[in-house]
């Protein structure tokens, strides 16, 4: 090693190289820190980002569902855990004249079994393409009609538009594809309410023919007029049916309340965990920067002896807690990236939230913000350091080393 | 010319007078040496020469500037500038090699000069060590890697506190003659030693006693040679 200049990097370099155990244990505990906050940021980001997305396109401000199948409601359209249940279908016409209602589209969800195109079950989800409004938001190009025998899928359903799908040993034709919801739409095929009528009649599926089974939907999406709150339409509603069709009514709102929920205590443990492993790191860092500064009074006495100055020394210590801090910082943001980013799909799906990616630029942006607080723990924890080395005298320092 | 001029130096360590009233002048080249037991201030004079001390009162002038006035900086530029520093303990950056140590005392003079690094190393026989750390290096190396280290930038005076003191005789040997080499170059010595065949070498020995000057001989042996003065008030 033969080094031209001896600046303060240089030397820094040096004796973080010749105390390779320490440098690593601590640039690894900023690392760690890095790691929790800037990991957790993302996945935080990603949560409200996908909540956000969700409540914006999920087009419905109301649904109505059967008395007791709010929570499946939930699961299908979130999670995409197939169901079925049921709502007598002439209340359709009955919610469209009521006040505040704009816009009313009926759904029949239907659990399949196994089907041929995926390993998971995949929830069948029956609309009128006519009324919609909660599928289409999502669909690439426009699919005026959707004409008998085909299906528009999730996107993380296999087959592509123009290929065919087998549910219940019928085919169908995929018409279009959606894009990436982040929720249960992704696994979920959609066909109109009359094939997935007479599905179930050739797959078996119900019993009765299909002048019974068409009476039935599973539940109705509800756009309101924004001249009245969602809520007091839905009691009005509740008020005139509830007693007839036993119904029950969820508040998108609240319908994603429960993640919002589950959102708010996973920030507040991912600040609370940083903000102990930054004072952590704070603590562990300053200890060692003045036990170190200790042992090597005589190698910094020399130092200066050579000509170095006291403000020279400090901004030595500093580029020495600066490799630490922003080594270890940058450690971290490589460990996040490695683990958080090609398993975050994965991540999302086991906690059963909905996961939107977020742009690079946003990463970045965090990226950079965790680096900078990570960073600047190590100069900050050896200010005490520097601050006394700009103060010791050399003489009696380097006889206590004689 | 003097390069250096004493005058009421003294050293109070709370009791302890460490060095009370010291005038001393060295004039420019010459080989001073200092002798006295352990204890009497030797180190501590030379720390204050060297500007790693500062004196309880009196004022030293070195190469014509006054030492007194100056901040711990200025001083840093005057010992990086003026002085060549040698210990009795090799005082080398231990995970630095031999050439880097040299280089270090460079960087902070001026610039780094690889070549007359090496070459300074060459000159006290060490070329081929270039490549070591201190501790892959003998106590004589070691001393001779603080040697080529001290007289790299050329400095007015050089400073050595018990050069050979941890050294043997062959090394011994090659260190007082590296330091011949650089008085008939010109350069000015002064060495502290207990050693009288070290002293021997000086053109004039002042001998301390409880921080006093006790007697100023010339020639380096003070047993034989006559006294040319008394403390305080001696020096020339
Ligand atoms: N920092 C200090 N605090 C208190 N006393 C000190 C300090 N430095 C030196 N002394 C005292 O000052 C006196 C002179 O010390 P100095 O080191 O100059 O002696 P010396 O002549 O170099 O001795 P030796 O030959 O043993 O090296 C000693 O009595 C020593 O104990
Ligand atoms: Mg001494």
């Amino acid at each position: 090693m033969t080094e031209r200049a001896f600046t303060p990097g240089v030397l820094a370099r040096a004796n973080l190289r010749r105390r390779p155990f320490r440098s690593a244990g601590l640039a690894g505990l900023v690392a760690l820190f890095t790691f929790v906050l800037f990991g957790g940021t993302i996945l935080n980001e990603n949560l409200s980002r996908g909540l956000d997305s969700l409540a914006g396109r999920l087009g419905a401000d109301l649904l109505i569902v059967p008395y007791g199948y709010e929570k499946e409601t939930q699961a299908a359209l979130l999670r995409g855990e197939p169901s079925t249940f049921y709502l007598k279908a002439d209340l359709l016409d009955k919610v469209r004249g009521a006040p505040g209602v704009v816009q009313a589209s009926p759904q029949f969800f239907l659990a399949s079994l196994n089907a041929s195109c995926c390993t998971a079950q995949v929830q069948i989800i029956g609309y009128d393409p006519e009324s919609d409004f909660l599928i289409r938001p999502w669909t690439r190009g426009n699919l005026a009609a959707l004409e008998k025998g085909q299906v528009v899928v999730g996107s993380r359903i296999i087959p592509a538009v123009g290929e065919e799908l087998t549910l219940f040993g019928v085919g169908f034709a995929v018409a279009a594809k959606m894009e990436a919801t982040g929720m249960g739409f992704d696994t979920s095929v959609f066909m109109s309410l009359d094939d997935v009528y007479e599905l179930m009649v050739k797959g078996g599926l119900a019993e009765g023919d299909l002048s019974q089974i068409n009476a039935f939907i599973s539940s109705i999406a509800l756009k309101t007029s924004p001249d009245f709150a969602p809520r007091d339409v839905g009691n009005e509603l509740m008020r005139r049916h509830a007693l007839d069709y036993n119904l029950d009514l969820v508040l998108t709102k609240n319908l994603l309340s429960d993640i919002s929920v589950s959102l708010k205590n996973f920030s507040s443990f991912i600040w609370v965990l940083a903000a102990f492993l930054w004072l952590l790191a704070m603590i562990v860092m300053s200890v060692v920067f003045s036990v170190a500064l200790n042992e090597r009074q005589r190698e910094f006495s020399l130092l200066r002896i050579l000509g170095a100055t006291r403000g020279w020394l400090g901004r030595l210590i500093l580029h020495e807690a600066s490799y630490i801090g922003f080594g270890g910082a940058a450690l971290g943001l490589a460990g996040a990236a490695v683990i958080i980013f090609p398993f975050s799909t994965l991540i999302f799906q086991s906690i059963g939230l909905p996961h939107l990616r977020l742009s690079g630029l946003t990463v970045l942006a965090y990226g950079l913000a965790a680096f900078i607080l990570a960073g600047a723990a190590g100069p900050l924890a050896s200010l005490y350091s520097v601050l006394s080395i700009t103060r010791f005298d050399i003489y009696p320092t380097l006889r206590e080393g004689e | 010319m003097n390069i250096l001029e004493l005058r009421g130096i003294s050293k109070i360590y709370g009791q302890l007078s460490a060095l009370s009233e010291i005038d001393l002048d060295v004039a420019q080249g010459e080989w001073l040496a200092i002798m006295g037991p352990s204890g009497s201030g030797k180190t501590t004079v030379m720390n204050i020469i060297g500007c790693l001390d500062k004196p309880s009162c009196g004022s030293v002038v070195l190469d014509g500037q006054e030492l007194s006035a100056l901040s711990a900086d200025e001083l840093t530029a005057i010992r990086r500038d003026k002085i060549g520093l040698i210990f009795q303990q090799f005082h080398l950056i231990s995970y630095l090699t031999a050439l880097e140590n040299v280089m270090v005392a460079q960087y902070y003079h001026s610039l780094v000069d690889e070549k007359e690094a090496l070459a300074a190393l060459d000159r006290v026989g060490l070329a081929d060590r270039a490549k070591h750390l201190p501790r892959q290096l003998s106590g004589g190396e070691q001393q001779r890697v603080c040697i080529a280290r001290a007289l790299i930038n050329y400095p007015s005076i050089i400073l050595a506190d018990e050069p050979t003191g941890n050294l043997d005789e062959a090394n011994e040997r090659v260190v007082m003659d590296i330091l011949h080499q650089l008085h008939r170059e010109g350069s000015t010595i002064v060495v502290v030693t207990h050693a009288p065949e070290v002293a021997a070498h000086a053109e004039r020995t002042v001998v301390l006693e409880y921080g006093k000057i006790a007697r100023i001989v010339l020639g380096g042996d003070p047993s034989k040679a006559p006294e040319v003065g008394e403390a305080c008030g001696a020096g020339a």
